[in-house]
């Protein structure tokens, strides 16, 4: 992504915006469940990766489909690294930050759904919500790659720097924490 | 009921956002050098509080005794200045702090009032890569203050707060954390921390702008539990921002040995909000080495920083190392790592950080939670290393 001069520069960011942009911010605020939160993440994801836009491929031509998913990737990682870091750094220096800080208070409902049963997803996804913050960070990053940024195992293990393996039981080990924590509440699963 | 988990996880992470036209508009717009993207025109006002505190000092004899009169009892408190008021004097006098109702010009609008809630800003302190704003909402008679402010979001129905805040300048911003006070069932002090996204990016002075569309509320009904509700408004402030720009550069030019790692230490710039270490590392990125020691049982630890626990070893560590380090760090105990920088004072640490903290490649931001005086500092601990500064050079910026 090498158009420095002139608006050269800008129109890749304006493209890179445009094809990936979208996905970006879901991710951003899948992993931070606030929206200011999601678009400082957001805003900052970007920023760095033009930092390093040597390793953002040239996407020029919007049918470069692999380059687009590679560049997606690439500033999934980017916000997956900010984001922990930021995170890690609140549980080091904030304490009066609690994790319910970070909770939307409902969930989205689908109209289709009767009230009594829409109460109940949205308790439900209220707490899966929660167990899934709970999560150790590990299989937490996991889980929003593989279910919120909808990337496969060897996309995931590539971004996060781990084997396919690793990537599958963590998923595994994922799921299987959060039926546990869901039947405890009292839900079937 | 049986629930599906594959289903339930789909389901919870369908979230549909799209990031603002502004949004994307802020990236393109530093990309073209950071130029402003909003001239909104906001009502003239001055609120007769402010109009009663100006004429108490020119009752009292001039700006030098408001400074410390005027200061938030809860930010000096906060910052540690609350029986000093000499360097509350200096820190007013040299740009860093503000009481922009007092200081600010007819243009600011320092208090605004919408659905019976009242947005009051009352101090900030500032030097060039962060500010802290601290402003008051209170809510009328018939609502109950919650110590959340919320944000309505068109599909989760009611989220966590914040206020956004905007240079007229156009530089991005980032949001570092928060402190919330509920001073009485009508009242919450809010204290918000801002940095600049980018390291070469600084506040500089200008118009900020500080907004704010919802609030969460008690509806305070008799005959119901208590109900929390978003009340939708607008609470735009805006006001000239005091930026103190004093800082002592230090050169330290030296290498830090880590492991087998070189890390270069180049300058370090003290404020008396923050400081910010410039660094050149050899073979690893800065972010990637951490300090880790491993215990008896060959398990990685941390490093404590009191120096009870010999260091075996500096690893280049992945973010997955770093998070087990952090997740086995021992109660009490303190991760030593290149993202800390410590001042200190006869080789006693301030107790001065708790801010924002960031790092790159090649520097390392710490946004203090106190105020430091530079007079004070004799030295500076980096990854658990001591340097004395005493005969470091430096040269004073202002």
């Amino acid at each position: 992504m090498e158009r420095e001069g002139g608006d050269g520069l800008q129109d890749a960011v304006q493209l890179l915006i445009d094809t990936v942009g979208d996905d970006v911010y879901r991710f951003c605020c899948r992993l931070t469940r606030n929206r200011m939160d999601a678009d400082d993440l957001y805003q900052d994801t970007f920023l760095k990766a033009l930092e390093q836009r040597g390793r953002l491929e040239d996407v020029f031509d919007r049918e470069q489909v692999e380059s687009i998913r590679r560049n997606r990737n690439f500033l999934m990682g980017i916000a997956v690294n900010l984001w922990r870091n930021q995170w890690r750094k609140k549980k080091r220096e904030w304490k009066h930050l609690s994790i319910e800080d970070a909770e939307f208070f409902e969930l989205p409902s689908s109209e289709e759904e009767n009230v009594q049963t829409q109460l109940e997803r949205k308790e439900i996804q209220r707490r899966l919500t929660a167990h899934i913050r709970a999560l150790p960070e590990k299989l937490k990053m996991v889980v929003y790659l593989f279910y919120g940024a909808e990337m496969g195992t060897e996309e995931i293990a590539e971004t996060l720097h781990i084997p396919q393996g690793t990537v599958k039981s963590r998923l595994y080990l994922a799921r299987a924490k959060l039926k546990d924590y869901l039947e405890a509440d009292g839900y079937e699963i | 009921m049986k629930y599906d988990i594959e289903e339930l996880l789909k389901e919870n992470m369908n979230i549909q956002d799209t990031p603002s036209r502004e949004l994307n508009e802020r990236i393109l717009c530093h990309d073209r050098g950071g130029n402003s993207m909003q001239n909104k025109k906001y009502v003239k006002y001055m609120p007769k509080v402010a109009a009663a505190a100006l004429a108490a000092i020119v009752a009292a004899g001039g700006i030098g005794y408001a400074a410390v009169n005027l200061w938030d009892r809860s930010v000096a408190e906060d910052f540690g200045v609350a029986k000093d008021p000499e360097m509350m004097q200096e820190m007013n006098d040299k740009g860093f702090a503000q009481q922009p109702q007092v200081s600010g010009t007819k243009s600011d609008r320092v208090s605004v009032t919408d659905k019976d809630i009242t947005v009051t800003l009352k101090q900030t302190l500032a030097d060039e890569h962060g500010a802290y704003v601290c402003y008051e909402v209170k809510y009328g008679d018939k609502y109950k203050a919650v110590d959340q402010g919320v944000e309505k979001h068109p599909d989760y129905g009611i989220a966590m707060p914040r206020a956004k805040f905007q240079m007229d300048s156009g530089i991005p911003l980032s949001y570092s954390g928060g402190v919330k006070k509920v001073v009485d069932d009508h009242t919450v002090l809010y204290e918000d921390f801002i940095v600049t996204s980018k390291e070469d990016d600084t506040l500089g002075k200008g118009k900020m702008k500080m907004s704010l569309s919802n609030f969460a509320i008690d509806q305070m009904k008799a005959d119901t539990k208590p109900k929390m509700i978003a009340k939708d408004g607008n609470w735009n402030l805006s006001w000239d921002l005091s930026v103190g720009t004093e800082k002592r550069v230090y050169h330290l030019n030296r290498t830090l040995k880590l492991g087998k790692y070189k890390v270069a230490l180049k300058d370090l710039t003290i404020s008396p909000l923050s400081c910010k270490l410039t660094v050149g590392s050899e073979g690893a990125s800065l972010n990637d080495i951490f300090a880790v020691i491993k215990d008896d049982g060959e398990e990685e630890v941390a490093l404590d920083q009191n120096g009870d626990m010999k260091v075996i070893r500096y690893v280049r560590t992945n973010e997955e190392n770093a998070d087990r380090v952090m997740e086995n760090l021992p109660k009490g105990q303190t991760l030593a790592s290149l993202d800390g920088v410590a001042l200190c004072h006869d080789r006693k640490d301030f107790d001065i950080t708790g801010g924002m903290g960031n790092s790159s490649s090649d520097y390392v931001y710490e946004q203090f939670r106190k105020v430091l005086d530079l007079e004070k500092v004799t030295g500076t601990r980096i990854a658990g290393k001591y340097i004395d500064l005493k005969s470091v050079p430096y040269d004073t910026v202002k």
